[in-house]
């Protein structure tokens, strides 16, 4: 069993791909060695049965002719991602809308949830007073009417030293 | 870039809900109020013979309509304006024997204290606006009564 690295010096040698003192070593190795020159010999023999098989297509078309296509192939492509990164109008105008759209929402809805807290904080506000009242709440004519209960009629009022419209 | 294009996307709808989230308490802080206090005097009677009452105004009388109770009657016995600053407080003298006191308080409501023969009667606490009035009352002798509306005016 010869050593990989002379197989691979063989095939080397029958490609052409050595140098010209590489190539007397290697030829003194085969001649040295009978499985070295087994192998050279049927590596040869093989070389020399596929070199009829080689048909040497040539295509009609020059090679300008293929890249000419590929060329023009390219510049089509280019020209339709260009195209696509350039957007339209209402494409520009869409990318505005529903952002502005979305937190308008938000704002309405912030807007209405504040108002509403508002007139629930009045609700309560109107509740901000004394023990001795009783509220009224008017929401259509917006008006918040608190009766005193003191001074009590029976215990004040009728005195008119205590009559507070003189 | 994608800093640049997510401003593009979204910096005026951020803008504009920066302007939302500001100008919602600059409006409810509103700036001086000017007021007006009117006192009421309600009977069932007749407009006594020897008084100069007046009859309640239009506006007064719708708010007076707007109430639970109703009087034949009623007289304006005194009207008077304040100014009150953000923060401030404003007294005034109603009658002989009732007065009154409002404060701004820091949340934009004004907090009314009356009094009557110097002693408090009641204290409210309630945000006055243009569409909104307040209307106090309280029994005054031979069943009739007394009401001090406050209302804004600018």
């Amino acid at each position: 069993m010869i050593e990989f690295d002379l197989q691979l010096k063989i095939q080397a040698l029958l490609d052409g791909e050595l140098s010209e003192s590489e190539a007397r070593e290697v030829a003194g190795l085969i001649a040295a060695n009978p499985e070295a020159a087994a192998l050279h010999a049927e590596l040869k023999n093989t070389r020399r049965a596929m070199a009829g098989f080689e048909a040497g297509i040539k295509v009609p078309e020059a090679r300008e002719f293929y890249w000419s296509r590929i060329s023009r192939e390219i510049s089509r492509v280019e020209q339709t991602n260009s195209a696509k990164a350039t957007p339209a109008l209402w494409q520009v105008l869409s990318g505005w809308l529903k952002p502005i759209g979305a937190v308008a929402a938000v704002a309405l809805v912030g807007v209405l949830a504040w108002h509403q807290a508002a007139q629930t904080s009045d609700t309560l506000v109107t509740a901000q007073m004394d023990a001795d009242s009783i509220t009224f709440q008017n929401d259509e004519d917006g008006v918040t009417f608190v009766w005193f209960t003191y001074p009590a009629e029976n215990r004040v009022a009728n005195e008119s030293d205590l009559n507070t419209l003189n | 870039m994608i800093q640049h294009h997510l401003f593009a996307r979204y910096g005026l709808g951020l803008a504009m809900l920066f302007a939302v989230v500001c100008g919602a308490p600059a409006s409810a802080l509103a700036g001086d109020l000017k007021l007006e206090a009117v006192l009421v005097w309600a009977t069932n009677d007749p407009k006594p013979a020897d008084s100069n009452l007046k009859p309640i105004t239009a506006d007064i009388a719708r708010k007076m309509n707007c109430i639970p109770l109703k009087y034949t009657n009623c007289f304006e016995v005194s009207r008077k304006q304040l100014q009150l600053k953000q923060g401030g407080t404003e007294k005034a003298q109603m009658s002989k024997d009732c007065k009154i006191t409002l404060k701004s308080l820091p949340d934009g409501k004004v907090e009314l204290t009356l009094i009557g023969q110097g002693q408090p009667v009641g204290k409210i606490t309630q945000e006055i606006k243009k569409s909104k009035c307040l209307v106090t009352g309280g029994n005054a002798e031979n069943s009739t009564a007394w009401f001090v509306v406050i209302k804004q005016i600018e």
